[in-house]
């Protein structure tokens, strides 16, 4: 059996592996349009705050293919998939065929197409390509602009200003972080950011990139310049679907995945950032684009293609930082566009930085954000993805101390819903 | 183990906590919740850590170990732990009164020149008590007498505390018999740590009868002693109306709030307070005047001897800071959580420390209060809250605003309770005992004791007395407990409308609330006092314990409370206690001061944390020394019964 | 595999169990020289409260564990011999994906180091320390199936009050 896996990150690695597992003889071959080893772009930020080398952002130690017996094709994109020829054709005009294929291309970032964008100078904040180009960049600059309020935006900006550069975030909301959290929590990492020397812009966009040929200030909407030698974009990323333009495999915004992350040509499977699956909470085919989503799905989609008929049972929308020595954790639907129809929880305290937000729909927690206090975070996102009816625990939803201890009588009464055997303790416990 | 939601059911105190919450403060709810769960074993009372071969625990599921490695038991080490906490509380109250004795005592000699004698009637009852000579000798002289002969006590090693012989002649045998006689208050205390040190009482109920022996020396010994002592030097109190809860706390004016226990500072502030002077210092700030206000028993003192009104009892006492309109919060000893220095660091208040024995670490400001320069001390205490005035926050004020007050009546005391029942001419316990003996008044209750966060601040305190007054039950109270329904109105007259049918009536005729008003936490000794009193009038026994009286300590957390509860139970009071004990590990022991010290006192103990079961143990209580006494039916049972019979 | 499991009914919260795991997991591995080390140690099992009594709340080892998925560095992988979830204490960066997906919240964030923290069932020693310190025996170092099948058949003493 020949496995071909596109993609060298999150879900291609747990998806080469997954069939590894159950498959100790097919040919594994995994190609990647990055030129590097499977690392963890994650780790780009703590690399530019120095908190790791070169070498700890490798994903798996530098043996790892041959030990997995992996044939790795590094620096090649796939342009094209031929379904019915069970093949791919790559850039550099090669053909490679497959039994089973696993698509886990990823995503791009988005980069706006203001004037002056393409000078040299911007980046994404997704490959190591990016990290070099704002390396080099960076000794002859002295100023940035990070353009986006989320995770991704804001962790630029954090190591951005780590290198000793002055760091401007312009974003278009209110606030930051919008997307995942109230303006309480914006509040206090604006708080934080300023503290700590970054400047923050709100309600507010880059209309031109000035410079020639090279970045060397921008222009926002009310004619205010700020001068920097670099642009770096978080705003989101768009998924990796053009090498199935033209097919019979099904995308949307991502590529469209069933159950058991089968794409709908047979043989042809996706997962990651370029997956379209089922959100747990809304209900809806989007693109949950995390890097636990992403392993979790490569990982079960490797199972199945290498035979077994694993069930993933939707993705989330999460995401957890720190900037400048505060925490964030956001999961779920956090900002409700028709607020009315949610019930919602909040507790502030803006001296200890404490913010904590919970969003329920006829007593199922469907969203919470914690700022400061993080601990049992993952106990919140449980009673999301098995919607649990919380009724009984709403008035603790919000203290410092909500954790496991608190839904054992939960457990104990929904226990149709914690099926997973790391239950049963706590069914027997409660039951007496 | 579920953990408290609702804090408390004092509206004011609502109000306040919900600010905290918004501003991060820390409060005692919220360090408990953060403690939760709590340790079983000391819960248990079966941690042992008297000796170094130790810390030894005994496992109450009876797999691991039955013994620690001396060889005591479970029961050894429980009553070890457990009359240690009467020697703690025992010391407390009876420090107090060998405080006052010796204010007294210089008072006397001229040596604290801003005291003086206000109750000559009562010194000369106690000098004739005590057996001394007034013929021929000016009040300085006598209570010089008096106050050396109380101040003996302390440190008497033979013979008996005087106030003994107070007690029915049966209660004196019954204690004589059971060898809990108290020589000397300072002897039983030290006998009772001499006891509890390792390898020395291995007996639990030879240990509980040590601890019932320094109990006694407290209730009839020191605690006695502060009461009557107090009483002479600053007058025995009178009804009086007054407020009590936040509301009293005036935006407008400095307030000074007085906490803790002992009245020689609090009275001194009350005077101080008045000082003209003071007054126009106080309104050279801007401000209109001075309000003073206490928490916790000090302000039981001077509430029953001046009006002056109550801001909050124990729980409340953090939360008197974070109304952001105190200028100071006055302490002495007892009571005074470490955790008012934390607070005071955020907001403007200035915590002023008085006593050599109750310090903070940090910046605390001592102004420390002695006798012999009393007032001086006093006015400098003032001066200092008068000048924090402008220092107040205006952005962070949270009054509960004037509506959250009630009225009370208190300054009732054993002397003059009753002398309204007999009328206006004769203090007479004689109709107190005729509403008993005839059905009005089923019978006497204590409510007494603090607060604790590990139940609604107030609602068990409330509940009980609610249900036994509801059952004709004439409660007293004391100490926290009566401020807890002072807030809710039951210490007022119109309280009466939650009385049954025969309290209500003989509240009425006679003018008194539902639940009376007896004081502090030492004036717990009133209630014995009247108690002698009732026998001594006729009709309802022969001992303490044959009178239709219980006690409770719905919400105690203290352990001057488990002084109080066996000096009452070695009364020949029945007691409940809400949470209970610390000596549940120990199955004998429990059985033992639940079950049969009855037989060796004439009362025991139960734990019952709900309040309305626990009301009704003592309802049955009461019952039942009604129909060992052969009394009638209550009136407003035998009506039903005529009429049943009738039909 | 043998996990630790708790008998809740025998549980009487004394912590005992917490400050052994971080005796057990401190440099010096004594209970004195613990309390003056930097970083502090820390426990990996805490008793929280629960409506049924006090529940020590401890890493299960899941068959499918979040946390191995959510690593972004690889930190947090299955000792493919013993079965264990085990946090690479180097590799960890403190991104705190695992505190966001455990669904016991049995992942510590300590704030202190910058790591994430959970019980490794005291990887080098035979019991773990929480087992070994139980004054009550209330935990066990076994099978579930066995846990199981002895818990139903223990009826220790019930403390709830007269």
């Amino acid at each position: 059996m020949r496995y071909l896996v596109i993609g060298n990150s999150a879900a291609g690695i747990n998806g080469a592996e997954a069939v590894r597992a159950r498959d100790p003889d097919g040919a594994i071959t995994i190609v990647s349009s990055e030129d590097y080893p499977a690392y963890s772009r994650c780790l780009i930020p703590y690399f530019m705050e120095g908190k790791v080398s070169e070498d700890d952002m490798l994903y798996r130690p530098k043996d790892y293919y041959e030990a997995n017996r992996f044939e790795v094709l590094l620096g090649r994109t796939v342009v094209s998939v031929h379904p019915s020829e069970h093949a791919v054709t790559l850039d550099t005009g090669e053909k490679l065929s497959y039994d089973r294929l696993l698509i886990a291309t990823g995503g791009s970032p988005e980069i706006p197409d203001t004037p002056g964008m393409d000078k040299d100078g911007v980046f994404g904040f997704r490959t190591t390509v990016d990290l070099q180009g704002i390396l080099r960049v960076a000794k002859s600059a002295d100023g940035a602009v990070v353009l986006g309020g989320g995770c991704v935006g804001l962790m630029a900006a954090c190591g951005l200003h780590s290198m000793g550069l002055k760091v401007t975030v312009v974003i278009r909301s209110p606030h930051l972080l919008s997307q995942v959290a109230d303006a309480e929590a914006g509040e206090i990492f604006r708080r934080r950011f300023e503290e700590n020397g970054v400047s923050v812009i709100t309600q507010n966009d880059v209309t031109e990139v000035l410079g020639s040929g090279k970045v060397e200030a921008v222009r926002l909407e009310d004619g205010r310049e700020i001068p920097c030698g670099i642009i770096v974009v978080g705003k989101g990323v768009n998924p990796n679907i053009d090498l199935v333009k033209g097919t019979d495999v099904r995308t949307h915004w991502g590529i469209i995945v069933d159950e058991e992350l089968r794409t709908s040509v047979s043989d042809i499977y996706a997962a990651g950032d370029v997956a379209e699956t089922t959100d747990v909470v809304t209900g809806n085919q989007t693109v949950n684009a995390i890097w636990p989503a992403a392993a979790e799905q490569g990982r079960i989609a490797g199972a199945n293609m290498a035979g077994a008929h694993e069930r993933y049972s939707g993705s989330m929308r999460m995401n957890s930082a720190e900037f400048f020595g505060l925490p964030l954790i956001s999961t779920g639907l956090v900002k409700p566009r028709n607020p009315e129809d949610y019930e919602i929880l909040k507790r502030y305290v803006a001296e200890k930085n404490v913010f904590r937000k919970v969003v329920l729909r006829d007593n199922v927690l469907v969203g919470a954000v914690l700022v400061g206090e993080i601990e049992n975070a993952g106990v919140y996102a449980a009673l999301m993805r098995k919607k649990v009816d919380v009724s009984p625990v709403k008035d603790r939803l919000l203290e410092s101390g909500f954790g496991f201890g608190a839904i054992l009588g939960l457990v104990a009464d929904q226990k149709d819903k914690f099926v997973e055997p790391e239950y049963r303790e706590a069914v027997l416990c409660a039951s007496e | 183990m579920a953990v408290n939601r609702k804090r408390t059911v004092d509206p004011a105190a609502e109000m306040i906590l919900s600010c905290a919450l918004e501003e991060g403060a820390s409060t005692s709810w919220d360090r408990w919740e953060a403690m939760q769960p709590q340790c079983g074993f000391g819960k248990l009372g079966v941690c042992c850590r008297i000796c170094n071969m130790g810390p030894c625990r005994i496992d109450p599921f009876g797999d691991g170990p039955q013994e620690g490695v001396c060889g005591a038991n479970a029961d050894t080490i429980a009553a070890r732990n457990l009359v240690r906490m009467i020697a703690s509380g025992a010391s407390a109250h009876s420090d107090h009164g060998r405080d006052v004795a010796h204010t007294l005592l210089m008072a006397a000699r001229g040596e604290a020149a801003d005291f003086s004698i206000k109750d000559e009637v009562k010194l000369r009852a106690l000098a004739a008590e005590y057996g001394v000579e007034t013929a021929g000798k000016d009040t300085a002289k006598i209570a010089e007498e008096v106050a050396t002969i109380a101040f003996s006590e302390f440190g008497q090693q033979h013979g008996e505390l005087r106030f003994l012989k107070r007690a029915p002649e049966k209660r004196q045998k019954i204690w004589r018999e059971q060898g809990v006689a108290p020589r000397g208050v300072d002897r039983e205390v030290v006998q009772l740590m001499h006891v509890t040190h390792m390898g020395v009482d291995n007996d639990y109920k030879s240990i509980i009868k040590h601890g019932i022996r320094a109990a006694l020396a407290d209730g009839w010994g020191g605690s006695m002693i502060a009461t009557d002592l107090s009483d002479v030097l600053f007058g025995s109190p009178v009804p009086i109306r007054s407020q009590v809860n936040f509301g009293v706390l005036d935006e407008k004016e400095v307030n000074i709030v007085v906490h803790g226990h002992e009245p020689t500072l609090s009275e001194m502030i009350v005077q101080a307070s008045r000082d003209p002077e003071l007054i126009e210092l106080a309104k050279s700030k801007g401000a209109n005047g001075i309000t003073l206000a206490g928490i916790c028993c000090t302000a039981n003192e001077i509430l029953m001897r001046h009006g002056i009104p109550i801001a909050g009892n124990f729980l409340s006492q953090e939360l008197a800071i974070l109304t952001g309109v105190v200028e100071a919060m006055i302490v002495d000893v007892q009571c005074v959580m470490p955790g008012l220095s934390e607070l005071t660091k955020c907001y403007h208040t200035k915590l002023i420390t008085t006593s050599p024995k109750c310090r903070f670490p940090g910046e605390v400001e001592h102004i420390e209060f002695d006798e012999r320069h009393a007032m001086e001390a006093a006015k400098r205490i003032i001066r200092t809250a008068i000048e924090n005035f402008p220092n107040r926050d205006k952005s962070r004020i949270r009054t509960v605003g004037p509506g959250m007050s009630t009225g009370l009546v208190a300054g009732f005391t054993a002397e003059n309770a009753f002398h309204f029942l007999g009328g206006r001419y004769r203090a007479t316990y004689r109709p107190l005992n005729n509403a008993i003996i005839e059905g009005r008044i089923r019978g006497l209750a204590g409510v007494v004791g603090c607060n604790n966060p590990n139940i609604c601040q107030d609602f068990a305190h409330l509940e009980m007395t609610k249900e036994l007054i509801k059952h004709d039950v004439l409660v007293v109270q004391t100490g926290c407990a009566a401020i807890a329904c002072a807030k809710a109105g039951l210490l007022a007259p119109e309280g009466a409308r939650f009385a049954g049918p025969g309290l209500q009536e003989v509240c009425e005729a006679v003018g008194i609330p539902p639940v009376l008003h007896l004081g502090s936490c030492v004036d717990n000794s009133r209630i014995l006092v009247a108690l002698c009193n009732v026998i001594n009038e006729g009709g309802l026994g022969e001992d303490l314990s044959d009178i239709p009286v219980a006690g409770a300590a719905p919400e105690w957390m203290s352990e001057k409370a488990i002084s109080i509860g066996f000096y009452v139970v070695a009364s020949g009071i029945f007691t409940v206690f809400g949470t209970p004990h610390p000596v549940l590990g120990s199955k004998n022991l429990t059985d033992y001061i639940c079950g049969d010290i009855e037989n060796d006192f004439g009362a025991r103990f139960a734990f019952e944390e709900d309040p309305i079961k626990a009301a009704h143990l003592m309802i049955d209580h009461i019952n039942k020394k009604r129909a060992d006494l052969k009394l009638r039916p209550m009136l407003s049972e035998s009506v039903r019964e005529e009429v049943l019979t009738a039909k | 595999m043998r996990k630790v499991y708790c008998d809740i009914r025998k549980c009487v919260s004394c912590r005992t169990c917490e400050i052994a795991c971080a005796v057990r997991h401190s440099r010096s591995g004594d209970l004195y020289q613990a309390l003056r080390e930097e970083p502090r140690p820390k426990r990996l099992v805490r008793v929280d409260a629960s409506e049924f009594g006090p529940f020590p709340l401890r890493c299960h080892h899941c068959e499918v564990a979040a946390c191995i998925d959510a690593c972004k560095t690889g930190a947090t992988r299955r000792d493919p011999i013993t079965g264990k979830v085990l946090i690479d204490r180097d590799k960890c960066v403190g991104c705190w994906m695992c505190v966001m997906v455990c669904p016991f919240g049995a992942v510590f964030p300590d704030m202190q180091t910058g790591k994430a923290l959970k019980c490794d069932l005291c990887e080098s020693h035979d019991q773990p320390a929480c087992v070994a310190s139980c004054p009550t025996r209330a935990l066990f170092f076994e099978e579930f199936d066995e846990f199981e099948a002895e818990y139903k058949k223990r009826r220790p003493r019930s403390l709830v009050r007269r």
